[in-house]
């Protein structure tokens, strides 16, 4: 796996020289292979927000590199609008840098802004509405929309510039557990569909671990912990000693597990936790017998 | 780049400068203005300077902060003086070209450098310890009088008040967006005037719909506290006379008295 994106220990502090700044984001190194779905977790002012920013040129590091295949992003002469076309990032709270007067016109905006042809742009557009299920009001205003629908144009309009890397900060954010669960299968199907890099942001384990194949949690602006979801589930008091909880099904079944070990605890909703226990009871009272 | 403005910022403190009575403040700061521009010896010149680093002093704001509130006026000061410096007339010093400097120029100049300096870093001093707040309050209440005249005092205060607390907020809100739209490939710091005026409808759109919309919220918010303008309203922080305030209202007499002292006592240079 070849890294699409990496970070090599990155500093960034806001308003420096000011007494009593803290660095947002301090020491960070990472590496993003493509294709992957990386979940970035950490409570609020973790410097979620601001690490990701790097990653399209957004924000300067004050210390460290960023790499965007290989190449250092900062180097003179790098283009800094084509890393955008390549890694698209959707704000925390989108939907409110709408601005065109139809939502056709806002999602081309991106795709436009590349100096596509037309039919390549037309495409575009409907390509990314169908994907997150806005086909329906193309053509009305997107301030007539609700906070949802709106919110589904804003990611739209990112999606239409079909980034090689899609990241997004807190896509579920102040949605309802249906919306949710839609915002995460529609970035699912961006996924699998385009083969895309995905990096979600969220301060909610439960609403990534279905999703995500890797876990990053950031504490105080630092990697507190990087790896696959059971493995940092594991170290669910230490996560919680920093403000995080891993989902209530889980962390039953991990005390579960201390008394019985083959128990396969890597199920975050209860239909599977059900049908892992299930199975441990049914090989149990086979013993028995 | 946004977020290097710096409109009345408040540094948080307890001196006693801080506690001073806002509208108090205020008044000595033109008091203090009258003062300087009356003062015509060195020594009322040199007495009013040493006055304000005195006061700021006291007032526990790193000098760092006084640098950087001079700076923009810096171009100023030196246009000024270099203007009055040919242009006043009186012993000739130095002659280049067609130009004299006078020894009285030369004074002028160099005064005049003071007390725009001491102007600004006083009027400085007034917003670097009296909160935005504290201050429409204080402007309030000096214009209260104009209320018999059937000025709306208070809700010109309130309107300052609100301008206020809303600018650090817009400018984070316009950070944002423009962060958001430079994501879309939007190229807001280049190209021609005509193009870069075009970039701007991205961000100015939702800047309008998104400062409208905090507006109609805020307006709600208001009405539902039942606010109904000044009439009748009472203050959470009712001013009192504090023995800080007497101090300061002393040495300001005291330092009118040195500045009419020195007028009378010695040659005016000016
Ligand atoms: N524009 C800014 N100016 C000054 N400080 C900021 C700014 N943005 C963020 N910070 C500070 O940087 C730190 C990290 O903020 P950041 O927005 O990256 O956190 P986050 O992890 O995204 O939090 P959240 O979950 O609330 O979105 C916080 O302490 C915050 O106060
Ligand atoms: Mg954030």
């Amino acid at each position: 796996m070849s890294a699409v994106l990496r970070a090599e220990n990155i500093s960034y502090t806001y308003n420096p020289g000011i007494p009593g700044s803290k660095p947002a984001v301090d020491g960070v190194s990472l590496e993003i292979g493509e294709g992957e779905f990386i979940a970035v977790i950490g409570h609020t002012g973790s410097g979620k927000s601001t690490l990701i920013q790097h990653f399209n040129g957004l924000l300067r590091p004050q210390k460290g590199r960023v790499l965007f295949d290989g190449q250092d992003i900062w180097a003179k002469g790098y283009d800094l609008r084509a890393l955008r076309f390549g890694v698209g990032l959707v704000f925390q709270y989108p939907e409110y840098q709408l601005f065109e007067e139809t939502v056709y016109k806002d999602i081309a905006f991106g795709p436009t802004n590349m100096s596509l042809s037309e039919q390549e742009i037309h495409r575009r557009v409907l390509d990314a509405a169908g994907f997150v299920g806005a086909g329906q009001y193309l053509d009305s205003s997107p301030f007539e929309l609700s906070g949802g629908e709106k919110r589904r144009v804003a990611i739209a309009g990112v999606l239409a510039m079909e980034p090689r890397v899609l990241i997004l900060d807190e896509p579920a954010a102040g949605l309802d557990p249906r919306g949710k669960k839609a915002a995460f299968e529609l970035i699912k199907n961006y996924h699998e569909s385009k083969g895309a890099t995905v990096i979600v942001v969220s301060h909610s384990m439960e609403d990534v671990a279905e999703y995500a194949k890797r876990v990053i949690v950031i504490n105080r602006g630092q990697v507190f912990c990087d790896g696959s979801v059971p493995e940092v589930f594991k170290r669910a008091r230490e996560l919680s000693d920093i403000g995080l909880s891993i989902p209530a099904v889980t962390s039953i079944l991990l005390r579960l597990k201390e008394g019985c070990p083959e128990l396969n605890a890597s199920c975050y909703d209860i239909t599977s936790a059900a049908d892992a226990i299930a199975a441990v009871m049914k090989e149990r009272g086979a013993a028995l017998c | 780049m946004l977020k290097d403005i710096t409109i009345g910022q408040y540094i948080y403190g307890s001196s006693p400068i801080h506690r001073m009575d806002p509208m108090l403040k205020l008044i000595f700061v033109i008091a203090y203005v009258v003062l300087l521009f009356s003062a015509s010896t060195t020594a009322g010149i040199v007495g009013a300077v040493a006055f304000s680093l005195i006061i700021y002093k006291i007032s526990g704001i790193p000098i760092k902060l006084i640098a950087k509130s001079l700076k923009p006026i810096v171009p100023v000061v030196v246009f000024t003086a270099v203007i009055n410096m040919f242009f006043i007339p009186g012993d000739p010093l130095i002659t280049i070209w067609k130009l004299t400097i006078s020894r009285q120029g030369l004074f002028y100049a160099v005064i005049l450098s003071f007390r725009i300096t001491c102007l600004i870093s006083a009027s400085s001093l007034l917003t670097y310890t009296t909160s935005p707040i504290q201050l429409t309050d204080a402007i309030e209440r000096l214009l209260s009088p104009l209320k018999k005249l059937k000025m709306p005092v208070h809700e010109l205060a309130m309107m300052m008040s609100i301008a206020l607390r809303f600018i650090p907020s817009l400018i984070e809100e316009t950070d944002k967006i423009m962060s958001a739209q430079k994501s879309r490939g939007a190229s807001l710091d280049s190209g021609k005037l005509r193009e870069k005026v075009k970039a701007l409808v991205p961000v100015l759109v939702p800047l309008f719909v998104s400062a409208f919309r905090r507006a109609d919220e805020l307006a709600l918010a208001m009405e539902c506290r039942c606010y109904r303008g000044g009439e009748g309203r009472t203050r959470l922080h009712e001013s009192h006379f504090s023995s800080v305030d007497a101090f300061g209202t002393a040495v300001l007499v005291l330092m009118f008295g040195y500045v009419i002292a020195t007028n009378c006592l010695f040659e005016a240079v000016i």
